[in-house]
């Protein structure tokens, strides 16, 4: 009896699981993921393949009961030979550059400074994070009446040092300027936030070691701490990189694209194009060129600090 | 401890639950429908909608939800919304130069078979015109405008300039005059609106048309890189870079920093529509509230403004259409917007309406001579061409204005470049 009841117990115990048992782990691993597949397929796969099939089509507004006329390849012909278009790819590609530059530079300044025993630097990190928990569009709205000529606060404070305040957003030399500079103010937290957290895992007896080996703090700095940081740093660019290319909110609120198009981005051109012409192909054929673009940049970036590291190892 | 606590988790529950039951209880309880309208958010007039008709909502049990967007989002907003054919909105204010898209884009109901013979006949200034497409009615006109020069009397007076009448409006050598002389460290002459925004196009349009020159032709054919056009934005762009008596931030300016200007004493002369009366009238919202009037803006070749207005349409995804029209015709009665007028001086759209005004005792002379100025501007208005493509066209403008403003391209060489653009939107 007890020999039938162990050798059921046995029994039992192999199939207790059989569902399991019979799938491979990599089948299980792919049901678990499964719901999560689904809404990234709804929320990023469905409307993206929806804006490459649109970029091939141009819908009569005014004619509504008229089906969408497929044009093939006339929409991406008509963005690449738009003035405009030339204009806000250069315009974004300037915005990013400069103010992933600045917000990285910036940022790695003060994740350095909070590196060293600071007294309250727990309280300064956290007072340093809060561009970072404002939404971009409240951001632009302050930083509107900062710039403001007729009753902004920098220029009144620049009028009683006895300099010249511009016209920050009216000036096209300056709108880019103030544009970039609000883009870096919103940005570099991030930046400063993963690099402390960066420097917090770099083994300090190999500080304590090239201290010792007599290495100044430039040298530890270049020969140490940035080639531990190399991956942290890449992570970092191409964030920043794929976040500045979508420059939308600041840019509405701030200068709408002008004076003229001096401002106007990639997503802000994308935008008139699709909510007030309603032009979703021309809309669809620039967007798709600006994700190609980011894809490239990302792909170079990815190379030129990848590289590195695998010469290294 | 833990048994307070969890008294009060109780006690917050059941506290939570009687909310939700009230909230239930209160909707059931209202008997009427409840429609949305979309409003200009800020506007003025909205306030006094909203007050006005709270009276409707005790009438008729029903319930209006507004939905107030900003003016410079409202157009896109309204599209997208339309567009979808959700029916989330019912009723919808419309700016004139959009009616004729949305009435060919079938966003809007025709109301032919609504309006009353009286209330047709009632609509002077050959309103209900401008309002139709293809033959029929799409909106009912709550506000009308047609820009008029506000002017200050005392630097006028103080620089011994003529002040312009009804017969004889400043010239436009006598405007530049005028403002070169009120132009000092604290004041300038007069203000230049240029940012990326519908009014100011509206002005620069203005400025083009005062030339003589047009933006499109009836054939449907831009005309806007012509030369009284470019004298047109010539002047505009003159009064800021060359003269000097327009404030140097014009790029960043539309009509509320103009109204705000000259109601703290910065300006001495500025062209904008007649919401801005009310509130430079008004000591509490202005410094300069006892010294100034309006006056037709100057000739040039001839004086007129843009006339256009507000109205207020029907839209054609609403599930509440009866209800949405019973508002409408409520709020655009003769009395509705008597009141309406009263609060936010502005000429009137109806003959009654304006046999009202004219027969109020508490109209002030002051009042009366501007109500007679702002007909006068309307009377001699030039509306923008009626298209579909308006809204491009507009954008489009928007940039040379920018352009020619802030000095990138010359007024020649930014039209030219806005006609060709012009001319491939109405060609799609």
């Amino acid at each position: 009896m007890t020999r039938t009841i162990q050798r059921a117990e046995v029994k039992n115990k192999d199939t207790a699981r059989p569902f399991r048992r019979q799938m491979s782990s990599r089948m299980f691993g792919f049901l678990m993921a499964l719901p999560s597949i689904l809404a990234l397929a709804a929320l990023i796969a469905y409307p993206l393949g929806h804006l490459v099939y649109n970029s091939f089509f141009r819908v009569s507004r005014f004619s509504p009961n008229v089906a969408p006329r497929f044009v093939g390849l006339q929409n991406y012909v008509d963005v690449l030979q738009d003035r405009y278009v030339v204009a806000a790819c250069g315009n974004t590609l300037l915005f990013v550059i400069a103010s992933v530059s600045l917000a990285f530079i910036i940022g790695l300044a003060i994740a350095l400074l909070l590196y060293q025993p600071l007294h309250g630097r727990i309280l300064i990190r956290a007072l340093l994070l809060s561009p970072l928990m404002i939404a971009p569009v409240v951001a632009g709205l302050q930083w509107r009446w900062l710039f403001t000529d007729q009753y902004g606060v920098i220029n009144a404070i620049l009028e009683h040092l006895n300099l010249p305040g511009p016209l920050w957003l009216a000036d096209p030399r300056f709108a880019m300027i103030s544009i970039i500079i609000v883009g870096t103010w919103t940005s570099f937290p991030f930046v400063m936030l993963v690099l402390v957290s960066g420097l917090a895992g770099v083994p300090e007896e190999m500080i304590e070691a090239a201290t010792v080996d007599g290495a100044g703090y430039w040298q530890r700095l270049r020969y140490i701490l940035l080639p531990l940081l190399r991956p942290t740093i890449l992570v970092i660019l191409l964030i920043r990189m794929m976040d500045a290319f979508r420059v939308f909110d600041t840019i509405y609120v701030l200068t709408q694209g002008g004076p003229g198009v001096s401002t106007e981005t990639i997503s802000t051109y994308a935008y008139r194009l699709a909510f007030s012409n309603l032009d979703f192909g021309s809309a669809g054929a620039m967007s798709i060129m600006g994700v190609l673009l980011v894809t490239l940049l990302s792909v170079l970036l990815i190379r030129l600090l990848g590289e590195r590291e695998e010469m290294q190892l | 401890m833990n048994r307070i606590i969890q008294n009060v988790r109780i006690a917050f529950a059941v506290f939570i639950m009687m909310a939700g039951c009230l909230g239930i209880v209160q909707a059931a309880a209202q008997t009427g429908e409840t429609i949305a309208v979309a409003v200009q958010a800020g506007a003025p007039e909205v306030v006094i909608y909203q007050e006005l008709s709270k009276a409707w909502e005790e009438q008729t049990g029903n319930r209006i939800e507004w939905v107030e967007i900003p003016q410079q989002n409202m157009h896109d907003k309204l599209v997208i919304e339309f567009s979808s054919r959700s029916g989330a909105i019912d009723a919808t204010a419309i700016s004139e130069p959009w009616l004729v898209e949305f009435a060919a884009s079938g966003y809007l109901d025709a109301l032919d078979d609504r309006i009353s013979d009286e209330d047709r006949a009632d609509f002077g200034f050959n309103l209900l015109t401008k309002l139709s497409y293809d033959g029929k009615l799409y909106a009912i006109p709550h506000y009308m405008f047609a820009p008029v020069l506000y002017y200050r009397t005392d630097l006028f007076e103080q620089y011994g300039l003529r002040k312009p009448t009804m017969e004889e409006p400043l010239t436009k050598e006598e405007f530049l005059a005028a403002a070169q002389a009120m132009t000092n460290g604290d004041v300038f002459g007069t203000i230049v609106e240029a940012n990326r925004n519908v009014p100011p196009v509206h002005h620069m349009i203005e400025y083009i048309y005062r030339e003589g020159g047009q933006i499109i032709d009836e054939n449907r054919q831009p005309r806007v890189n012509e030369p009284p056009a470019v004298k047109g934005l010539q002047f505009m762009v003159d009064l800021v870079r060359k003269y000097k008596v327009a404030p140097p931030g014009a790029l960043g300016f539309d009509h509320v920093d103009n109204h705000t200007l000259f109601s703290q004493g910065k300006l001495g002369m500025a062209i904008n529509w007649p919401y801005a009366y009310s509130i430079i009238s008004d000591p509490k919202q202005s410094t300069v509230s006892d010294k100034f009037a309006i006056a037709l803006p100057f000739k040039a070749v001839k004086t007129t403004s843009i006339v256009g207005g507000y109205s207020l349409g029907l839209v054609s995804s609403s599930r509440k259409k009866d209800v949405a029209w019973d508002w409408i015709k409520f709020i655009t009665s003769t009395e509705q917007l008597y009141n309406l007028r009263k609060r936010n001086f502005a000429p009137p759209v109806r003959r009654s309406e304006l046999e009202m005004l004219q027969a109020d005792p508490t109209l002030s002379q002051a009042q009366r001579e501007a109500l007679e100025v702002m007909l006068k501007a309307v009377e001699n208005g030039t509306p923008v061409p009626s298209l579909p493509e308006w809204n491009q066209v507009s954008d489009r403008l928007s940039i040379a204005l920018q352009e020619a403003v802030s000095g990138q391209k010359s007024p020649q060489e930014a039209l030219d470049a806005a006609q060709e653009d012009i001319e491939k939107i109405l060609s799609r």
